[in-house]
């Protein structure tokens, strides 16, 4: 696909596009197609065969597991510069893990399996570095395995807050320590931590008492 | 188990193993070592720059990992047939959990360098090697997920489940698995009071699912 400067700028900003080599991110964006997504439409749908890799332009995504007949958990949310559908694609279409689920409109560049495919059968190399993206979530949800239960809720919230934050910083080129707006209310939250939107309003309030957030509304500004 | 055509055959037992190309298969047990281990000894250091992999002979680890409060939490138990140091072997990140012996363990090591010099050598050997990862990526994506979102009943035994499934690899459906784990640790592995889990123990028990001895859970379904 082609893409304009402002795209162009916001791969390059992301930790892990913007460490590719520059030939394998131009083959990444030839081989790529624009998709636009409304609210509530899937990018991808949990226990279906992956089709491809994408990241999110414009808009705001939900990553969701369903666990129960009624209870999917709320397990990251992305915006511009998010990757998605890494696990598909590498396993070279195993069923999907999670759903992406857009939560407003939704501008996206897709990487179709077969280009993907295309790529790495052409250059086996190029496989280890699509690999890196999902290395490093891995770091991560290793990482929550140990603390969901080991650290109590006001850490493990403010823990997953520093990350949000984190992800949005490397993706938006900003300073460690700047201030990043997290839009999310207490609803996602809630189904984020694993606990009742009535708990998160007090974890939240102690977290602003210490000076670590700011609540807005359907906005969490984190300091730290 | 001691010459190089007894571990393969051993290895080819499991699943991932037993799904790499032949040729591979026998790169890796050519360019390991055999290395043994005593009860309480380290094969994997959280925090330090990764060594290589290993696949548990005989014995059984502990799979730990140190949250920001300084406690070891339990992640796994694995035994003959687990491969470990997956992680940072593929990344060439620094580990992000410890490994320790929790009886005599011999275990097949590959040493990083030697990981390197395989995948250097045929590109195409990376791509079964992260299978591997991508196969632990599912188990810790579902695992997170039904942590925090599935009641305590359901929770408890889907983590328990997970670590069977693990001994379980290979092994026809339905064999009895003994978890060494004690109840302190399971309770810290699903968040729950000892007291709770002692409760939730019982009703798996009385479910037919489980059997609970002294520092051991017999995973009978």
């Amino acid at each position: 696909m082609i893409i304009d400067a402002k795209d162009a700028g916001l791969l390059r900003d992301g930790p892990w596009f913007g460490r590719l080599p520059g030939d394998l991110q131009q083959l990444i964006v030839d081989r790529s197609v624009e998709r636009t997504f409304r609210k509530g439409e899937y990018p991808i749908r949990e226990g279906e065969p992956g089709k491809g890799m994408g990241v999110v332009l414009e808009g705001q995504v939900h990553l969701v597991r369903r666990v129960a007949a009624a209870n999917e958990v709320l397990v990251d949310v992305g915006e511009a510069g998010f990757w998605f559908g890494n696990y598909g694609a590498l396993t070279g279409g195993a069923p999907s893990i999670g759903s992406i689920v857009a939560t407003g409109p939704v501008r996206a560049m897709f990487l179709p399996l077969a280009e993907f495919e295309r790529i790495v059968g052409d250059e086996p190399r190029y496989y280890r570095l699509f690999s890196q993206a999902l290395i490093d979530r891995y770091a991560h949800l290793y990482r929550h395995l140990a603390e969901i239960h080991g650290l109590p809720p006001e850490e493990w919230l403010r823990t997953r807050l520093l990350e949000l934050a984190e992800v949005r910083r490397d993706a938006t080129a900003q300073p460690r320590s700047a201030p990043v707006d997290l839009s999310l209310s207490h609803t996602d939250l809630a189904r984020m931590i694993g606990v009742s939107r009535q708990t998160i309003a007090g974890l939240l309030a102690r977290l602003e008492a210490r000076g670590l957030v700011e609540i807005g509304f359907r906005n969490i500004r984190v300091l730290g | 188990m001691n010459g190089r055509a007894p571990i393969l055959a051993f290895l080819r037992t499991g699943r991932w193993f037993a799904g790499l190309p032949p040729a591979l298969q026998e790169l890796i047990v050519q360019r390991a070592t055999v290395e043994r281990f005593v009860r309480g000894q380290f094969l994997i250091e959280q925090g330090t720059s990764p060594k290589g992999m290993y696949a548990v002979l005989d014995g059984t680890v502990r799979v730990t990992r140190r949250i920001a409060d300084g406690r070891d939490l339990l992640v796994h138990v694995g035994s003959a047939g687990f491969w470990v140091g997956d992680y940072g072997t593929i990344s060439g990140q620094t580990t992000i959990g410890s490994t320790m012996a929790e009886t005599p363990v011999r275990a097949l090591f590959l040493p990083a360098a030697e990981f390197e010099r395989i995948v250097d050598d045929e590109p195409r050997h990376f791509r079964p090697f992260m299978n591997l990862l991508l196969d632990r990526y599912r188990s810790a994506f579902a695992f997170v997920a039904e942590l925090q979102g599935l009641p305590s009943e359901a929770r408890l035994w889907r983590r328990i489940e997970g670590i069977a499934s693990f001994w379980r690899d290979g092994a026809p459906a339905g064999t009895p698995i003994d978890i060494p784990i004690s109840q302190g640790e399971l309770a810290q592995m699903v968040g729950l009071s000892r007291q709770r889990l002692s409760t939730l123990l019982g009703r798996l028990e009385a479910q037919g699912l489980i059997e609970v001895g002294f520092r051991n859970v017999r995973v009978v379904a």
